[in-house]
C-alpha cells in the first residue's frame, strides 16, 4: 500500500500523482479499460522504491503578489509488509508549525490509522482518516493526494501519446470505479515509460473536461538507484496558486526501525532526530 | 510595563525585517539550486553549538470592555522563550516568560509578573524517558474541559478567555515515561506544590469580586464584601500513574492520582476567605477512536473529595463524577472543522450547597480557514445545558505573513449568576491581537 506523503518520499509528488492515477489494478470488467493501461498502471504501483526512505522536502506556497509561504518538513517511510506501510511527517519549519508531526499507519486490510502531535497541545490526537478532501496545511494537496490508493479504486486505460521535455509518454486515463471513493472525478497522467514517473497529472474535480489541478515534474533523478522525484509543481487552475515541493536530501534503505512510526517518536520531537538524512 | 512593550516590539521589527528580506525574491522564480539555497537560509539560524536559542510566543493583546460602566480597557502582553540543548542521551530545557496585564478605568491596575516554563533535565533511553525539573503535563484528550487534566497548573489570570493549553502552565515535576509497544506509562511526582495563577484582585476576570460581593460559582454572596483573602500554598503537590494504549482502531486510558487541585477553593468564614488546594483521589478511563467520518473522545473521572460549602458556610468535600464526550468532524469534508463536546459534572452531596452541585454544558469550536489559508475564522462557545449559561468567542485571524497571526476577536457573555456567563455578563470584551513565534 502506498501513500502519497510516502510518495513524496519516494518520488515526491509524483508518487503522489503515481499512485493517483496509478491507483492501479484492473477492473476487468470495465468495457472502457484497456489491459494496457491496468498492466501500466499496475507497474507504476510495483515501480521499486526501496524498502524504507527518509527525506528533508520545502514547501514552496506561491500566490501571485503575494510573499510565498515556505514550510520545510521531515519525511519517513517504511514498508513494513507487503501492503503495510507507515509514514511519519515531522514539520521543522516555519517556528509556528515546528514540531507538528503527522503519523499515517496503512494497514493490510486498507484501513487506515492516523494522528496528529500539535506541540501547543502536546498531545497526540487521532484524526479521521478517512478524510478526502481538505487542503493539507493550505497546501494545493488535499488529503487524499497524501493517501495511498489502490488500482483497483480506478479504471485505467491509455488514451495516447504525447511528448513532455523530449520524453514520449504514455497518456493514462484514471477513472474511480466508485463515485464516492474519490474527489476528483477523472485523473489524467503522463508517464515516462522508462522511469514510469508521471512528469504531468491533470485533476479534474467537477468536471471531466476541464482539470482543475495540474502537477508537474520539474526535476528527477536516479538516486541510490531509484527514480525520484526531485522537484515538482501543483497548479490550482482556477486562481493560479501554487505548491512546490523540493527534495533537499533523500536516502533509501537506511533500515529504519519499526519504533520511529509509533506515538512514541510522534509525541517526542527530538527523537527521530538521529535518523535524519 | 513600559520596558516589555519596548522590548516585544523591538523584537518583532528585528523579525518583521529578517522575513521581508527573506521573501523579497519570489521563490517561484528561482531554479532549483537556488530554492534550495533560500530553503537553507533558514537552517539554524537560532542554534549555536547544539544549542537552541527560541522566542516560543509573543502576544500583545488590547481591547475596550463593551458594556462595563466602570472598566475601560484591557491590555495583556506576553513573552515566553526557551533555550534547548542535546547531547547523546541528555537533554535540558531552560525557559521563562513575562506577563504583563494592564486594565484602565475603576478599578485599574498595572501587574508584570515573570515565571517559570519548562526548565527541566531529561534522560532518554530506548524505551524510557525520565525527566525532573519544571515541565507541561497535559494528561486527558478532549478539548476546553479535560476532566483527567489535573497534573497541569491551572493558569487563570484571564479566565477562560484562552483555549485549554493557554489555560496550563508547567509545574515542578519528576516524571517517568515507559514506552512497551502500543503502551505508555507516564508515572509523575509533584514535590512541590505550586498554585494556579490568578487574576490581579481588581481584574475583571478575577473569581472574587469583594466589592459587590459575588464569587465565580456560588454568585453572590454579600458577606464577600470587604473580606480578607488568606492563600494557603505549601507541601507537595501530588502525584498520578497513567497507562494508554494507542493503536490500530480505538486509543484508551487508564489513569489514578493522588493530587491537589492547583486552582483556589475559597473556604469562607466571617470577614475572611481562605484559598485552599484539597488533595483528591482521582480515578480516570479516556478513549478515542474514529467512526462515521468524525473521531470521538470520551473522558470520565471520580473524585473522592470534591470541595463544597454549605448553605451555613461548612466546608465539605464529597465524592464527584465527571463525563465528557467529544467528536471532532469536518463537515461536508471541507476545511471547516468542528469540535463538539457534552461535558457533564456531578457532586454526590446530600446537603444544600452555595456551590453548583451538578452542571451540563455543551462546548465548541467551529474553525474555517480561507483564502487559501491566508484567513481563518473562528468561533468557540460553551453553553449551559442545565442554566442559562453562555460564552461566545468569534475571532478573525490573518495568517498571511508565516510565524504571524492578526486577529479581531470578541468575548461575549450571559447567563444566571452562578454561572461562569452570568458572572461575567458586564464583562464582554473586543480585542485586537498580535502574536507570534520565532
Amino acid at each position: 500500500m502506498k501513500h502519497l506523503i510516502p510518495g513524496l518520499i519516494r518520488q515526491m509528488p509524483l508518487r503522489i500523482i503515481l499512485l493517483a492515477c496509478a491507483g492501479l489494478i484492473l477492473v476487468s470488467n470495465q468495457a472502457w479499460a484497456d489491459t494496457a493501461g491496468n498492466e501500466l498502471a499496475q507497474r507504476i504501483y510495483d515501480r521499486p522504491d526501496g524498502e524504507d526512505a527518509s527525506s528533508v522536502v520545502t514547501m514552496i506556497l506561491t500566490e501571485k503578489g503575494r510573499n510565498p509561504r515556505v514550510r520545510k518538513m521531515m519525511l519517513y517511510r517504511l514498508d513494513k509488509k507487503q501492503a503495510e506501510v507507515s509514514t511519519l511527517i515531522r514539520f521543522i519549519e516555519p517556528a509556528d508549525i515546528e514540531g507538528t508531526g503527522l503519523l499515517t499507519v496503512d494497514g493490510m486490510n486498507a484501513d487506515t490509522n492516523q494522528w496528529i502531535y500539535l506541540p501547543a497541545l502536546e498531545r497526540v490526537r487521532r484524526i479521521d482518516s478517512n478524510r478526502k478532501g481538505g487542503r493539507f496545511v493550505n497546501s494545493d494537496y488535499y488529503f487524499e493526494d497524501l493517501r495511498d490508493r489502490k488500482v483497483s479504486k480506478d479504471q485505467h486505460r491509455i488514451i495516447g501519446h504525447e511528448t513532455i521535455a523530449g520524453v514520449t509518454c504514455d497518456v493514462l486515463e484514471s477513472i474511480p470505479t466508485e463515485a464516492g471513493n474519490s474527489v476528483y472525478v477523472k485523473r489524467v497522467s503522463w508517464i515516462d515509460p522508462v522511469t514510469l514517473l508521471p512528469l504531468r497529472i491533470d485533476f479534474f474535480e467537477k468536471q471531466e473536461n476541464q482539470p482543475s489541478k495540474r502537477l508537474i515534474v520539474n526535476k528527477k533523478e536516479k538516486v541510490q538507484g531509484f527514480w525520484t522525484v526531485m522537484d515538482s509543481t501543483l497548479t490550482d487552475l482556477s486562481n493560479g496558486h501554487e505548491t512546490r515541493l523540493t527534495l533537499g536530501r533523500m536516502v533509501y534503505d537506511k533500515h529504519l526501525p519499526a519504533r520511529l512510526f509509533t506515538s512514541q517518536v510522534l509525541e517526542d520531537v527530538n527523537a527521530e532526530k538521529e535518523y535524519r538524512p | 510595563m513600559q520596558y516589555a512593550v519596548i522590548w516585544a516590539s523591538k523584537l518583532a521589527c528585528v523579525f518583521l525585517i529578517q522575513a521581508s528580506f527573506s521573501f523579497a525574491i519570489a521563490a517561484d522564480d528561482l531554479p532549483v539550486e537556488d530554492v534550495t539555497s533560500v530553503t537553507k537560509s533558514w537552517e539554524n539560524t537560532n542554534s549555536i553549538a547544539g544549542v537552541n536559542f527560541k522566542v516560543d510566543d509573543l502576544r500583545i493583546e488590547f481591547g475596550p470592555f463593551a458594556d462595563n460602566a466602570n472598566i475601560s480597557t484591557d491590555t495583556y502582553l506576553h513573552g515566553a522563550v526557551s533555550v534547548k540543548g542535546k547531547s547523546g542521551a541528555w537533554e535540558f530545557v531552560l525557559g521563562g516568560r513575562l506577563d504583563t496585564y494592564a486594565q484602565t478605568g475603576t478599578p485599574g491596575f498595572v501587574r508584570t509578573q515573570l515565571d517559570y516554563t519548562e526548565n527541566y533535565l531529561r534522560w532518554r533511553g530506548d524505551n524510557t524517558r525520565i525527566t525532573a525539573g519544571t515541565q507541561n503535563v497535559l494528561w486527558g484528550r478532549v478539548d476546553e474541559i479535560s476532566p483527567i487534566d489535573r497534573m497541569s497548573r491551572s493558569d487563570l489570570s484571564r479566565s477562560f478567555l484562552g483555549r485549554l493549553p493557554e489555560r496550563r502552565r508547567a509545574v515542578p515535576a519528576l516524571r517517568l515515561e515507559h514506552f512497551a509497544g502500543d503502551y505508555k506509562v507516564d508515572a509523575v511526582w509533584l514535590p512541590i506544590f505550586d498554585a494556579a495563577v490568578m487574576p490581579h484582585q481588581s481584574s475583571a476576570w478575577s473569581p472574587l469580586d469583594r466589592i459587590n460581593g459575588r464569587m465565580l460559582g456560588i454568585g453572590n454572596v454579600p458577606a464577600l464584601i470587604g473580606a480578607q483573602v488568606r492563600e494557603e500554598v505549601h507541601g507537595s503537590g501530588g502525584g498520578g500513574v497513567r497507562l494508554t494504549r494507542t493503536g490500530a482502531g480505538l486509543d484508551y486510558g487508564l489513569s489514578l492520582q493522588r493530587i491537589r487541585q492547583s486552582q483556589p477553593y475559597y473556604q469562607m468564614s466571617p470577614a475572611l476567605l481562605t484559598a485552599i488546594h484539597p488533595f483528591s483521589w482521582v480515578l480516570g478511563g479516556e478513549l478515542e477512536t474514529q467512526k462515521a467520518g468524525a473521531t470521538w473522545r470520551m473522558e470520565a473521572t471520580w473524585s473522592s473529595d470534591a470541595p463544597v460549602t454549605t448553605r451555613s458556610f461548612q466546608y465539605r468535600t464529597e465524592q464527584a463524577l465527571d463525563l465528557v464526550l467529544g467528536t471532532e468532524f469536518f463537515p461536508g469534508d471541507s476545511d471547516t472543522r468542528v469540535t463538539l463536546q457534552v461535558a457533564a459534572h456531578k457532586i454526590f452531596v446530600s446537603t444544600p450547597t452555595l456551590d453548583r452541585s451538578q452542571f451540563y454544558a455543551l462546548t465548541g469550536e467551529v474553525e474555517h480557514p480561507f483564502a487559501q489559508g491566508r484567513w481563518r475564522a473562528n468561533f468557540r462557545f460553551i453553553s449551559g445545558l442545565d442554566k442559562h449559561d453562555v460564552y461566545l468567542n468569534p475571532k478573525l485571524t490573518y495568517t498571511g505573513i508565516d510565524q504571524h497571526e492578526f486577529f479581531l476577536a470578541a468575548h461575549v457573555f450571559s447567563g444566571s449568576p452562578q454561572t461562569l456567563g452570568g458572572y461575567y455578563k458586564h464583562d464582554d470584551l473586543i480585542v485586537l491581537g498580535w502574536q507570534a513565534k520565532f
